[in-house]
């Protein structure tokens, strides 16, 4: 998901003018191409106002709402693959109303990865048109008789068919790179309107709605930490006339500090755009946005005297993303960690010394001092002949294990019971005692906050006493884990099925640690350009926190960065240290 | 004499109601370019013009006809097309400029621009 975090495709560069919407925004997928539409991931809804002419006349407005849902499914290197769209378009035009169209248009949308940055997005829409005639104060040259116009007089037409009704089906492709941020590096779109030609008319039939085309383009010139500046072109055409827009946008990226700003997740846009009509008149257009909510204004600004365009167009946009996670299930955790366990039994009275339960039986080292709960309570054989003593003791520098806030479970793997005890007390404590059967093997894991969780396993044997050293390690910020399972295709953001077993504990571990905060960083090799490395570590870092995200990691307990060749573990001499070099790792930066 | 009073006052309350109709056009708001002999064209009705200037605008703001001449958009008009194709149904703009022989703005209903319906 974070591949295709939606503030790239603010970018989409695919414009449409369609006969009830002729808009100048870029970021409205349903409303522009129905290519555009299969980069969008998230549900998204939004609004649009158009008002031409205004300082004439009010002969065009137009309201739109739109809702576009991405489509996902399972596995790297990308969950987004299509999408569907829903518009509703109310358009009125000619004074007083004269005619009044409305639509609702469906859009399907599928994208094909050619390479890990190369994609090729295909649409069709379907759109069912109602179109009125508002007859009254409709005149004609009919009613012009005798040298004068006479209103009530006949218009010489058959308008009975005031009303009509049509089918109208687009498509469109776009072909497009991505950047390592996300962005369309470059892209080339074109679109067709209109292609079964419909042709109800209102007083004949006749080919009245044209086929339409589009073809547009654009490219990224700038990204950096500050801004983004991105050129763009339109061009459309339809019987007997056509016209291009070029003209560029540029934003600033608003935040903290420069890393947050690189972020596309995090960036916030402002910025505004100047657009060309082929010198005829000029386009001003100013945006902001942000995660959620993005809004515009533009305005036709005649550019000289002659100019075939009025000024003052006016066109507004809100858009709205409403957060949405693919649905695939999240794995269970591997251990479940009890938080509260309810205590069937507590030992308050220090003077009892021992507690039944399974086949453990609770001996503090200094039961004053100690305060067990347990989950379970069963009856054993507490005889000495029976069981082992086992202490589990405390190393020198390393945790208490034994400090409020531990929880020890022990598990007799021969049939699997388990113990769990959670330690709400102790004083100067230092070990944990317990009895166990003889003969047995066990398995003790030890949790503890800010800890690797522990587990030892172990057989009690024939001895009466048995003494485990435990020690815990302490999670520490900035600590490195090289996932050296985790493989990638050649030149490739596309995981080798090899991975998949590392990834899943990864899943685990992250599912058990859920407070920890991971940076996944790429790495490479220095064969080849060090852009192009800079940018592949970058995408795959990415291809593994979308992984995780997908399984149910949270989004904001992951950082994707790629470092390219920029960080060797070893001098890129052989092949071995190469293939060293090209890793990704995982470091803790919260915990 | 007293019937060429008669006549002359007669003359000028005809001239005078002339003027007074005259000074001002009519263009409609819907033509049907189907050619089925109404309204298969769009022109602008008046007379006592000296100059007249008409642009007709689609919806992408471009100039679909264009003419200042004045006998030309009177008689002949615009037949829907451009560049020889047939423009398609919808709302289009009209703007006027021009001057009656009395040296008044050409207006239609007081107005030098209004929207105009295509349709087949």
């Amino acid at each position: 998901m974070r591949l295709l975090t939606y503030l790239c495709f603010f970018f989409v560069l695919d414009i449409a003018a369609q006969d009830y919407y002729f808009s100048q925004f870029w970021n409205a997928p349903t409303q522009t191409s129905v290519a555009a539409l299969a980069s969008i991931d998230h549900l998204q809804t939004g609004v649009h106002y158009r008002n031409q002419w205004p300082s004439q006349i009010n002969t065009f407005t137009t309201y739109g709402f739109h809702l576009s849902y991405p489509l996902l499914r399972q596995g790297p290197p990308d969950p987004q693959w299509g999408a569907l769209g829903v518009e509703v378009v109310n358009d009125i035009s000619g004074l007083g109303g004269t005619l009044n169209n409305s639509l609702i248009k469906g859009t399907f949308n599928y994208k094909i990865p050619i390479t890990y940055q190369h994609y090729l997005a295909m649409g069709v829409s379907t759109s069912a048109i109602w179109s009125r005639i508002n007859t009254e104060g409709l005149s004609t040259g009919s009613q012009f008789i005798g040298g004068a116009y006479l209103p009530g007089s006949d218009i010489g037409e058959n308008l009975n068919q005031n009303f009509n009704q049509k089918i109208a089906i687009d498509a469109g492709a776009e072909f497009y790179q991505r950047t390592r941020r996300g962005s369309k590096r470059w892209t080339i779109a074109a679109s067709l309107y209109n292609i079964n030609k419909t042709s109800e008319g209102f007083v004949h039939s006749g080919n009245n709605r044209p086929i339409r085309m589009s073809l547009s383009g654009g490219f990224l010139f700038i990204e950096n930490s500050y801004i983004k500046v991105t050129p763009r072109f339109f061009f459309q055409h339809q019987s007997g006339s056509q016209q291009t827009v070029m003209g560029t946008n540029v934003y600033y990226k608003m935040g903290d500090d420069a890393s947050k700003r690189s972020n596309k997740d995090i960036a916030s846009l402002i910025g505004g755009g100047i657009y060309s009509r082929l010198g005829k008149d000029i386009i001003l257009v100013a945006e902001a946005k942000q995660e959620t909510f993005s809004a515009g204004i533009s305005f036709d600004f005649n550019a000289n005297a002659n100019s075939t365009r009025p000024t003052g167009n006016v066109e507004l946009f809100l858009t709205y993303n409403i957060g949405i996670k693919p649905k695939i299930p999240k794995p269970k955790p591997a251990q479940k960690r009890p938080r509260e366990l309810e205590s069937t039994a507590q030992q308050l009275d220090s003077t009892i010394h021992t507690q039944k339960m399974d086949t453990v039986l609770v001996e503090p080292v200094d039961s004053a001092d100690l305060l067990l709960h347990t989950a379970l309570d069963r009856d054993l054989n507490s005889e000495s002949h029976y069981s082992t003593m086992v202490e589990f003791k405390v190393l020198d520098d390393s945790v208490n294990v034994m400090s409020i806030g531990s929880e020890i479970i022990l598990k007799n793997l021969e049939d699997d019971k388990e113990s769990k005890f959670y330690i709400t007390y102790n004083k100067d404590s230092t070990a944990f005692m317990s009895y166990l059967k003889k003969n047995t093997r066990y398995s003790v894991t030890i949790i503890k906050e800010g800890f690797y969780n522990k587990t030892l396993n172990f057989n009690t044997g024939h001895r009466d006493t048995l003494e485990i050293p435990s020690k815990l390690k302490l999670i520490v910020l900035g600590e490195i884990i090289v996932l050296n399972k985790v493989h990638f295709k050649s030149g490739f953001a596309v995981l080798e099925s090899s991975s998949i077993p590392e990834l899943q504990s990864l899943v685990n571990f992250l599912i058990e640690y859920p407070t920890i905060k991971a940076e996944i960083s790429g790495h490479t090799d220095d064969a080849g350009p060090s852009g192009y490395n800079l940018e592949l570590s970058q995408l795959r870092a990415e291809v593994i926190v979308n992984y995780l995200i997908e399984r149910g990691i949270e989004k904001d307990r992951l950082t994707a960065i790629g470092f390219g060749e920029t960080q060797p573990l070893k001098p890129n001499t052989t092949a071995k240290n190469r293939a060293i070099n090209r890793r990704v790792e995982l470091k803790i930066i919260g915990k | 004499m007293k019937h060429l009073t008669s006549f002359v006052l007669l003359i000028s309350v005809y001239v005078f109601t002339v003027a007074q109709t005259v000074y001002s056009v009519f263009i409609p708001n819907l033509f049907t370019p189907n050619n089925d002999g109404n309204n298969d064209v769009f022109k602008v009705y008046g007379s006592n013009i000296v100059s007249l200037d008409l642009r007709i605008y689609n919806r992408w703001g471009e100039i679909v006809y264009q003419s200042n001449d004045t006998q030309e958009i009177l008689e002949i008009g615009w037949d829907g097309k451009f560049n020889n194709k047939e423009q398609p149904a919808g709302t289009y703009l009209w703007k006027v400029n021009g001057k009656f022989d009395n040296g008044d703005d050409v207006t239609a209903n007081g107005q030098q621009s209004g929207s105009l319906l295509l349709v087949r």
